[in-house]
């Protein structure tokens, strides 16, 4: 595995920047230039990349799609959020369409905004691409053809020319695909979803998004931590504030921040990145998240420090 | 500002008067576990609370737990860090407590000066009792956080959906005036 990019990362729904908040950003990003004097478009570049991230960026509002680059030629990605559509696009426009494609797509569960980006999705439309859609859930393949019916999208599943193949993936038994092993975890959710973690030449990642950690049961703890051990990377639901989590909205389905630095704190984790951000929030409040994770690992710290990040869409990680 | 002190290890015991006892968490500290207590007849019974060196107890191999009665409002102090290694055990030990306070519409102070770290698992703890004490009209207040455990409660956003006072007379001074008065008169 050489790098994780970022195509959705956003939970429950797609949101976008609204005038008002870019408005507010450019107010705040103005009112600290004032008094400069900017010689060259290099030092407006130099100002803006300077700039909070809140102020001269965006977490983004596509749902989940994540890219796991394994330096192979077959695309891996987890999950057809909304974010798979601007992915679709620049895989076709990094090959063109007569040049066929393999791209493996895990799937964490079948809940909408996990699924919503497959009609959008190019590579699905054009023969000679291979799809080889991979998951835990039961009705895996049912879910994905039933929402292109009639009259909920225009364009039925029988039109995708793709050569598309479902896969199921037994929890808890490894699998190998591209080049990585791959084994599945069973997790607290609506409808159930699965957590996904990756093995390839001595290093982990875990992609665990819509999952309730219910905190009760000891042995589920273990469960977790066992899957998430010595991780480089983990990427995490951190959807709520502890306190709405287990308060309400206990079981909707969902994870805090705080339960994220714990369970990786705990495994081991060297790289913690929260996820599935809350649609409701803005880039201040993500931001705000984000900065009470790394304040909590930091007082809570017993060993070696864990890094800590919040996911935005164009985000790459290097592994 | 007077604060409580542990007691001796002496046994002790409080006689309550009969008009304040459905108010009151009534305990007895003689096993590994407090067990309710309430000795009478007809509408106004006779309770007994009753404290000995037993009733400081160890619930796990890192908190410690004692408690303590101030008319209506019971002072629960436990001591250490509360993990997923010890939050199981505080559960079971003060839940006795927050069940009969919410049972009598009494109140429970936890005071929080002596521990120095809690985590999810403990918070959780403290959730369940707040639910428990709001659906019958009864609280539950959080006291005398030490720095890093009050982060936590803001990171967690704990601080906003629990009553949390800088010490214990600032809470009991909210929440009972007999408590208050009983507090300062210790």
């Amino acid at each position: 595995m050489k790098r994780i990019r970022f195509w959705g990362t956003r939970g429950s729904l797609p949101v976008a920047l609204t005038a008002a908040m870019v408005r507010k950003k450019l107010v705040k990003a103005l009112r600290g230039a004032s008094g400069r004097d900017f010689g060259s478009d290099a030092e407006i570049e130099a100002y803006v990349d300077g700039l909070a991230f809140p102020v001269g960026g965006t977490y983004g509002g596509h749902t989940s799609c994540v890219e796991i680059e394994t330096g192979g030629p077959e695309y891996v990605i987890c999950d057809l959020g909304s974010g798979a559509r601007p992915f679709g696009q620049a895989a076709v426009a990094r090959h063109g369409p007569g040049s066929p494609q393999t791209y493996h797509i895990l799937m964490s569960h079948m809940h909408w905004d996990h699924i919503m980006g497959l009609p959008f999705f190019t590579p699905a439309y054009i023969p000679g691409n291979r799809l080889r859609i991979y998951g835990s859930h039961p009705r895996l393949e049912a879910a994905l053809r039933r929402q292109q019916n009639e009259p909920s999208f225009p364009v039925d599943f029988s039109v995708l020319r793709a050569d598309i193949e479902f896969v199921h993936l037994k929890p808890g038994k490894p699998y190998d695909i591209a080049g990585m092993t791959v084994t599945t975890k069973l997790q607290q959710h609506t409808g159930e979803s699965y957590g996904y973690r990756f093995e390839s030449n001595g290093q982990a990642v875990v992609y665990s998004t819509d999952s309730e950690h219910k905190l009760a049961d000891p042995l589920e703890t273990e469960a977790f931590i066992a899957f998430f051990r010595n991780a480089d990377l983990v990427i995490f639901d951190g959807m709520y504030s502890l306190a709405d989590a287990i308060s309400v909205k206990a079981d909707w389905g969902h994870s805090s921040n705080v339960v994220g630095v714990e369970l990786c704190q705990m495994a081991g984790v060297r790289h913690l990145c929260l996820f599935h951000h809350e649609p409701a929030s803005d880039d201040d409040a993500i931001e705000g998240v984000l900065k009470d994770a790394r304040r909590l690992e930091e007082i809570t710290r017993t060993s070696q420090p864990m890094k800590v990040t919040a996911a935005y869409d164009g985000l790459e990680i290097d592994l | 500002m007077l604060r409580w002190r542990p007691r001796p290890a002496s046994s002790r015991a409080w006689a309550l008067h009969s008009k304040l006892a459905p108010r009151f968490v009534v305990f007895s500290a003689t096993s590994r576990r407090f067990h309710p207590v309430a000795i009478g007849s007809g509408t106004s019974p006779i309770i007994t609370l009753r404290r000995s060196s037993t009733s400081e107890k160890r619930v796990a191999h890192n908190v410690k737990i004692s408690s303590r009665q101030f008319a209506d409002v019971v002072v629960a102090a436990p001591v250490g860090r509360v993990d997923h290694t010890s939050a199981g055990r505080l559960e079971e030990t003060l839940a006795p407590l927050w069940e009969r306070s919410a049972t009598d519409k009494g109140a429970v102070v936890l005071d929080f000066a002596g521990v120095d770290y809690i985590s999810s698992v403990g918070l959780r703890v403290l959730m369940i009792a707040a639910k428990q004490m709001r659906a019958n009209d009864a609280r539950i207040a959080i006291a005398a956080l030490q720095p890093i455990v009050a982060e936590i409660f803001a990171i967690s956003r704990f601080d906003r959906v629990l009553e949390v006072f800088p010490s214990v007379r600032g809470a009991l001074e909210q929440l009972s005036v007999p408590a208050l008065e009983a507090f300062d008169a210790a």
